[in-house]
Order: structure tokens, then C-alpha cells, then sequence
């Protein structure tokens, strides 16, 4: 059998293989450039970045939970301007595929960020529309509001040609409804999905672990409640779907892929184990074959509740 | 730098006082870290997921594919890792932090779990060492004369009566300034604190242990606070900071 082709398509992006990293979980993107050979991932998603820079949360800003971490970093960023201008060059120069991952604090932010990016027309894939981020004041809402995400979409929409990847809240609402809002609103695709909101408490010091109280949990802890999302989605909306939560190993990631995700993000595995998706890349042509698939694409759905008994692995 | 992720193998562990001395090999055998780097250890079996993050640890030690930590027993993690036999292997990254400045004249100050870099600046640059005061809580561990090399410079301080030590605190006896000599410091936020009070903050590095997310620069979960606002990123710009860069407010109000 030929080398089975690792390819994924999500609207009118192609991506030599469907492993990226998430939101916030490597840093800007350059900072491992000399260290792990970046430009093999499928893209790399920046750092949540906003209109001016941001100093983000006090600390204590990680608090460690069990199988996984609450965070409430708050958005610490250099602003999209200085991204643009100091780091993208930096991974392009590398042959790194960027996703701009953008965030709002108003729906005005969103546009401006939205029309800022089609002015500058960097080279980057898409644009990740962080619309559920919950460490900040009114990061949620516009993940829980499904008029106002559907309405924030189409002006988004209207402002740029980039792609558009929105990113969803998995707590409040159905996802798949926030899936359908973002869809209608014209949205490429849908990334599924940010952290839960969570906290943790010192009880010898009758404390909150983070200093602002709450964060929002990841880690392997919650693979099988955004899994179900995954799946979930998958069946709700026609756009591509993106899986990102609790991936820590080859079987975590494929998971994903075969429930009908056209690509996984890897997060909070990469602060102890950065070398997990090319380990994961390196295997995924063996399974294949294993598997008797040919390509990425055609075990991509695969496994699904809502298709025909053949197609679901024997018991 | 080039940062690093490999397989770690316990080769010896013994105890001493309240800590442990844990001897690995590397796989790597080129690396080289420097006094005031740290590495990220796995503190849980490779599968098990739990406790997910790994501990930062300052190095004690190295030799060419040898590396040799000091371990302080606090929590969940520490306590496994103390506990592990020989051929225990947990995946290890670094080296991570900047290395602490090489000054013609320095002291040395280490309490509790800040012992392990103070050595390793002795022994790498016995020549630039004036004076060392080590304080510890409990007796002096048995195997810690023997890693440092004779006729060094150092003081044992304990809080309690401990053979060999003097009884109290490190910053009970007044530090020798003279001769434009720099002081380093690593241990717990107290020591730091009170060392702030009588040292020249433009001559007082301190070397802070800070809750880590990845330990390299990439969650924006450390901080330090920085003087005149804003902050650095305890794991990439530190550990080590000088004092009159440091925000000390909001270092000590911020703190759980
Ligand atoms: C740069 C650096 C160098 C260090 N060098 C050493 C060393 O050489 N020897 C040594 O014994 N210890 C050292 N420490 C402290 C060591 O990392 C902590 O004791 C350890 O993380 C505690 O983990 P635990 O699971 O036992 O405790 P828990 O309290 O159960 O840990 C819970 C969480 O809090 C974090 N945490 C708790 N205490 C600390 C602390 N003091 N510093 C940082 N994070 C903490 C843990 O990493 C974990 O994420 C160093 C810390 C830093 C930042
Ligand atoms: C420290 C940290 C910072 C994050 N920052 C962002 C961010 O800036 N923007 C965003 O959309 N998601 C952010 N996330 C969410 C992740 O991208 C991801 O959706 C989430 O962590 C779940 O995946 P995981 O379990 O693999 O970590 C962050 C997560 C962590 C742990
Ligand atoms: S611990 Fe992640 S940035 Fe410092």
C-alpha cells in the first residue's frame, strides 16, 4: 500500500496533516522554533491576541486539578499589531502555517480586529474567533447569546475575506446550537472547544487556588465530555468541525478524527510532553494501513452514531 | 536555547535530613546546565495523567549524562517522586531559566528547597565565591559535605539544635558586603523577603520558586512581578531577578 495521504481540508484550507496546537498553550508560536521542528505541524494557532496588548490575571494563575489544570491567564498578549509585525514574520520565514486566534471584549473590538487583519492581509490560514474565553469580563457571553454570536459572525463576515474558524464555549448552552448560530452567521468552520469553566479551593487556607477565583479547566480530565461535543457537532452542522480538548496521546487525538473532527488542536499536553504531536504524526501513517484506510479524509467520520450499523466497529 | 525532552532513568536515591537526593541518567549526554537552570520532571507514572503538571527543580548536579537533584518532600508530586526505586523512568525537559550571572565576587545564600543551585555555583565557580550561608530547618543532610568541595567557604545555619550548624536563621548574623560582592539567593519567599530588607537591592538577585504551568515560556502562567508594572515570565526571563527589578508589593500580596 502507498504512503497514506495525512491531508485535511477544512473549507478552503488545506493542511498537509490535521495535528495543530491550541490557543495559548504555545505561547506565540516562536518560541520553540530552535527546539521542535514546528513547520511539520499541520498550523500552529497563536496566542489569544486583542486590539491593544493586555497584561492578563495576578497570579496565581495555573492551579493544577485532578488529571489537568484550571487556568485564568486572562489573556496576556502583545496585541495583534506587534504579532503581526515581530512574530508571524519569524514562522513564515520557518515555513510554520499561522491561524490568527483573535479575541474582543465587544462586538466593535471583534470588527475592528476583523478589519485590521484583512488591512494588513497577513500570511496566515484563518482567523480563530475566541468567542469563549472564560477569563475575562464577558468572555462567555458571546458563546452563550446565539443571536449575538450569529449577528457577530455575519459582521465579522462582512468585514474580512479570511477564513473564519469560531471557537465555542462547551458550558451554558447546547454547543450545538452555539454550532448553528455560528454556521448561519457564515462562519467556515467551528472549533469545538475552549476550556470549562471550573475552580479550585485550598482548603487547609480556605482559599481559591487562582487568585481571581475561577478558570477554565483542560487537560486529559476532560477529553470525554468535548468528545461527546465533537461527535455532537459533527451531526448538527454542515461546516468542518475542529476538536480541541484534553488530546495526551496517540488514541486521545484519533478519537477525535474518527467522531468526524477534520482536525484536533493539541493544548495543555504540550507544557509536559511538546514533542506529543509529532510522535502522534509519525504513527498515524501505520495506523492507517493497520486500519485499511487510504488517507486521513476517509477515516475522518468513520465512526459515528448517527450512520449505518456497518460502519461501526464490531462488538 | 535549545530546550530538550528525554527519558530520565533513576539511578540512586538517599536520604538526608529532610531531603533526598535523587541521581538520574540521561539519555542526552551533551547537555551542559548551568548554575540557576532548572529542568520540568514527570512526577506520576507515563499513562497515569495524574498529577498532570511536572515540578520544576533546580540542578544540583551534572556530569556528562549524570544529573543529581535535591528534593524537598512538600506534595503530591515530591512525594512520589522521593519515593520511586532505581530504574524508575519520567520523561525530564530542559535546560530551562537563565543561568545565574557569573560575577567576579559573590555571596551565596540557600534555604530549604533553594539549597540545590547554591552548590551548583560553588562548584562550578569555586573561585568567585566569598562566602556561603545555608540555612535549614532540621539537621544537615549527611551526604551534603561530600558535594562540596573542601575548604569552601560555608556556613550551616539550622532552626533547630543540628550538629555542625549554628542555630537560627540565615539572616540572623550580618552578611559581608565589602569588596563590591554580589549576593545570590535562592529558598523560600520568607528568606527572600527578609534578605530584601538588609541587602542593596541592585547587589541582591533572588531566585524565585513559582507555580509553573509548562516551565518554558508558552502558557504565560508564571509571573514575577516587574518593578514600574508590568511582569516577567518567572521561568524565561528568571528564576533569577535582581531585587530592585522586582515589584515586592505585589510579589507577596498577590500570593494565594
Ligand atoms: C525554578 C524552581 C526551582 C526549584 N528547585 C527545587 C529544588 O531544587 N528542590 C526542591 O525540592 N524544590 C524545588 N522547587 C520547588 C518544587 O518545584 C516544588 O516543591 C514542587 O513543585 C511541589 O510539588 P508537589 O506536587 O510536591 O506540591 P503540591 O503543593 O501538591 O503542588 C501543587 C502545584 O503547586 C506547585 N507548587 C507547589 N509548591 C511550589 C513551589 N514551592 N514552587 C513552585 N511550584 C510549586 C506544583 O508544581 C504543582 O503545580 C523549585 C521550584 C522552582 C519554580
Ligand atoms: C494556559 C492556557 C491558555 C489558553 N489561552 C487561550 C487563548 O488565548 N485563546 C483561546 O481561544 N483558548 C485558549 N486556551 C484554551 C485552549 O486553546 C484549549 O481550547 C483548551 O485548553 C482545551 O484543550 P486542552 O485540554 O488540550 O488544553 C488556553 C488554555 C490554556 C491551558
Ligand atoms: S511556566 Fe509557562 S510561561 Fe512560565
Amino acid at each position: 500500500m502507498n504512503t497514506p495521504d495525512l491531508s485535511t481540508t477544512i473549507g478552503q484550507v488545506t493542511l498537509p496533516n490535521p495535528l495543530l496546537t491550541a490557543s495559548g498553550t504555545f505561547g506565540y508560536g516562536h518560541e520553540l522554533l530552535e527546539s521542535f521542528p514546528v513547520q511539520r505541524l499541520g498550523a500552529v494557532v497563536s496566542k489569544g491576541l486583542t486590539l491593544r496588548p493586555r497584561e492578563g490575571n495576578p497570579r496565581p494563575r495555573i492551579a493544577e486539578t485532578r488529571c489537568g489544570l484550571l487556568n485564568s491567564i486572562g489573556l496576556e498578549n502583545m496585541g495583534l499589531e506587534a504579532y503581526l509585525h515581530r512574530v508571524l514574520p519569524l514562522l513564515r520565514e520557518r515555513g510554520v502555517r499561522v491561524v490568527l486566534n483573535v479575541e474582543g471584549r465587544s462586538e466593535e473590538e471583534f470588527y475592528a480586529l476583523a478589519e485590521k487583519v484583512e488591512a494588513h492581509q497577513p500570511e496566515i490560514l484563518a482567523l480563530e474567533v475566541n468567542v469563549s474565553c472564560p477569563n475575562v469580563e464577558g468572555g462567555l457571553w458571546f458563546g452563550q447569546d446565539l443571536g449575538l454570536l450569529e449577528r457577530l459572525v455575519r459582521g465579522m463576515r462582512a468585514r474580512t475575506r479570511f477564513p473564519l474558524w469560531i471557537k465555542l464555549t462547551p458550558s451554558g448552552v447546547d454547543v450545538r446550537e452555539e454550532a448553528r448560530a455560528a454556521e448561519q452567521g457564515g462562519a467556515d468552520a467551528v472549533v469545538v472547544a475552549n476550556t470549562y469553566p471550573g475552580m479550585a479551593v485550598d482548603v487547609a487556607r480556605r482559599r481559591f487556588l487562582l487568585h481571581r477565583g475561577m478558570g477554565g479547566v483542560s487537560g486529559p480530565a476532560i477529553h470525554p465530555l468535548t468528545l461527546y461535543w465533537v461527535h455532537e457537532v459533527v451531526g448538527a452542522v454542515g461546516i468542518p468541525v475542529i476538536a480541541v480538548g484534553g488530546i495526551h496521546d496517540f488514541d486521545s487525538a484519533v478519537a477525535y478524527l474518527l467522531v468526524g473532527a477534520r482536525a484536533v488542536q493539541i493544548g495543555s499536553a504540550l507544557f509536559v510532553d511538546p514533542e506529543l504531536p509529532y510522535r502522534i504524526l509519525a504513527r498515524l501513517p501505520d495506523y492507517l494501513r493497520d486500519q485499511g484506510f487510504s488517507s486521513v479524509s476517509s477515516l475522518i467520520g468513520s465512526l459515528r452514531l448517527d450512520r449505518p450499523a456497518t460502519q461501526r466497529p464490531q462488538t | 536555547m535549545r530546550l530538550q525532552q528525554v527519558r530520565a532513568r533513576l539511578l540512586h536515591r538517599e536520604e538526608g535530613g529532610r531531603y533526598v537526593h535523587l541521581v538520574f541518567a540521561m539519555e542526552e549526554a551533551s547537555w551542559r546546565i548551568l548554575p540557576g537552570q532548572f529542568v520540568q520532571l514527570q512526577v506520576r507514572d507515563a499513562e497515569q495523567y495524574d498529577p498532570f503538571l511536572d515540578r520544576p527543580f533546580s540542578v544540583f548536579w551534572t556530569e556528562p549524562g549524570r544529573l543529581g537533584l535535591l528534593v524537598l518532600p512538600r506534595g503530591r508530586g515530591t512525594r512520589w517522586l522521593v519515593s520511586r526505586d532505581p530504574g524508575t523512568e519520567v520523561s525530564l525537559i530542559g535546560p530551562l531559566g537563565q543561568p545565574w550571572p557569573r560575577f567576579p565576587r559573590v555571596g551565596l545564600v540557600g534555604g530549604g528547597s533553594g539549597i540545590a543551585p547554591v552548590v551548583h555555583y560553588l562548584r562550578t565557580y569555586p573561585d568567585t565565591v566569598a562566602w556561603v550561608r545555608l540555612g535549614f530547618r532540621g539537621d544537615i543532610p549527611a551526604f551534603l559535605p561530600k558535594r562540596i568541595p573542601a575548604s569552601s567557604p560555608v556556613e550551616f545555619w539550622s532552626e533547630t539544635d543540628a550538629p555542625g550548624a549554628r542555630r537560627g536563621r540565615v539572616t540572623d548574623a550580618p552578611l559581608p558586603l565589602d569588596d563590591g560582592v554580589q549576593i545570590l539567593a535562592c529558598g523560600p519567599p520568607g528568606m527572600l523577603t527578609a534578605l530584601k530588607e538588609i541587602l542593596p537591592s541592585t547587589r541582591y538577585y533572588a531566585s524565585f520558586e513559582e507555580v509553573m504551568g509548562c516551565g518554558f515560556g508558552i502558557c504565560m502562567g508564571c509571573l514575577t512581578p516587574r518593578a514600574g508594572g508590568g511582569h516577567f515570565r518567572t521561568c524565561r526571563e528568571g528564576p533569577l531577578f535582581r531585587a530592585d527589578q522586582v515589584d515586592w508589593t505585589r510579589l507577596t500580596q498577590d500570593v494565594r
